[in-house]
């Protein structure tokens, strides 16, 4: 074997060790490990020699827990309002938890936190399905509009796309109007939140000190614009028209269905209904959402 | 609301939405046509810089400690990133590292127990009495 091999198989053994979640006696004893170079708590300290003051595994230790370390710090940046909300100690509990659960496999880091909504969803504490949302729903809210805020800024965006112009709306005839599709941005999502998260991530943002809102259900559009992640709130009507364009019902279809969606029992001026429609398309179009149209 | 508007009630609700697409789109031509060229400076904010290791800055090995001179112990300076997240440098080896406090069960304790929904609820109880407000009983087990 010559040196340069050596060395790989000691890499590789090294890699095994420090990067082991169950920590470095688990690492070496680990298959992974043993393949490269077989080593118990008795040999490793002819391998990897003691210092002054470390045994061979707590030297090891320096190099796994700052493996884990670095890792933590990643997520912490992939999520510093929950971070924020849960403080510095307590979400790098959670973090460690969660990288023994699902441990790095990527060669990128942008891949580290995939799973870590899914983490919180699974390792929640149980509820009644009638209860109202709780705590644990607060922070697995602000562990989702996070991540969705990182994959849309991460994600394609509409930079370099051309808008509607009023020129294409003018050439489609009025009698197909009613049938036009709508194609959405790229990076537009529309999503349902228990708790107002966008304000507190807003707040904390502004370096504020927001208290943990109360449950109130949360409409939100959120997209990228001139690189940018923007979210809007909605209205239930207005989140129920979008989700019914965004699932390619034509335009007259979703008006329709979102006005019948409201509660029963609810009414409506026509005139009121109308002005809002014009206003609420005037500024989603104005806004980038709306990437291209079809007509029937 | 079913019943509320017939058909042709429904043709002028589309014909407003019509409206506000026209009204949206000249807005955004006007815009379009003041907004400057596309700036390459903006690559330089991209998000990246938090998420690989190696962009962040290394600071070095401060030589003082066991913890140091790995690189994993020197952290990025702070800086802006996804135009909000800070690359908060936590240090490898907790608060101490100068004293040697990497071990096992140390600060970066390695495995740790699975009791952090226990813990958040504490740190949320007492949250939640510090702003005066009422908790509901803790969930299950």
């Amino acid at each position: 074997m010559t040196a340069e091999q050596k060395l790989s198989v000691v890499q590789r053994w090294m890699q095994a060790v420090i990067t082991n979640p169950e920590g470095i006696v688990d690492g070496v004893a680990s298959e992974v490990a043993q393949q490269e170079i077989a080593l118990d708590s008795t040999t490793i300290e002819s391998f990897i020699l003691p210092s002054k003051n470390c045994s061979s595994i707590e030297r090891l230790s320096v190099y796994g827990n700052a493996y884990f370390a670095r890792l933590i710090e990643c997520l912490a940046g992939e999520f510093p309002t929950l971070e924020h909300a849960l403080g510095e100690e307590l979400f790098g509990d959670f973090a460690l938890t969660y990288l023994q659960d699902y441990p790095s496999t990527s060669y990128t880091l942008g891949n580290l936190a995939n799973h870590f909504v899914n983490f919180l969803v699974k390792s929640r504490p149980p509820r009644d399905a009638e209860e109202e949302p709780q705590w644990p729903d607060f922070l697995i809210d602000l562990s989702r509009i996070e991540s969705i805020y990182s994959v849309i800024f991460d994600g394609p965006g509409e930079e370099n796309f051309e808008l509607i112009s009023a020129v294409d709306l003018q050439q489609i005839p009025t009698e197909k109007w009613g049938g036009i599709r709508f194609n959405f941005a790229d990076s537009y999502r529309l999503e349902l939140f228990d708790f107002p998260v966008h304000e507190y991530v807003t707040a904390v943002r502004k370096e504020e000190s927001p208290e943990v809102p109360s449950p109130q259900k949360t409409w939100l559009a959120i997209s990228r614009r001139d690189f940018i992640v923007r979210r809007q709130s909605l209205s239930q009507l207005q989140f129920n028209l979008l989700k019914a364009l965004v699932e390619g019902a034509t335009l007259s279809e979703s008006i329709e269905q979102s006005l019948q969606a409201v509660a029963h029992g609810e009414t409506a001026e026509f005139d009121e209904i109308a002005t809002n429609l014009q206003s609420w398309f005037a500024n989603w179009t104005a806004a980038g959402w709306f990437h291209s149209l079809q007509c029937e | 609301m079913k019943s509320q508007f017939n058909r042709r009630d429904f043709n002028k609700l589309t014909a407003a939405a019509m409206g506000g697409l026209v009204t949206g789109s000249l807005a955004t031509g006007a815009s379009a046509a003041d907004k400057p060229k596309h700036d390459p400076k903006l690559l330089l904010k991209e998000p990246h810089v938090c998420r690989g290791l190696n962009v962040c800055k290394s600071k070095g090995a401060d030589k003082k400690n066991a913890c140091a001179g790995m690189g994993a112990c020197a952290t990025a300076e702070k800086h802006e990133c996804h135009t909000h997240n800070k690359c908060k440098g936590q240090g490898g080896c907790g608060d101490y590292p100068g004293q040697n406090a990497c071990k096992e069960q140390g600060e970066c304790a390695v495995p740790l127990g699975k009791k952090a929904w226990a813990k958040a609820r504490k740190s949320f109880e007492a949250e939640m009495k510090k702003a005066g407000k009422k908790v509901g009983p803790a969930p299950k087990k």
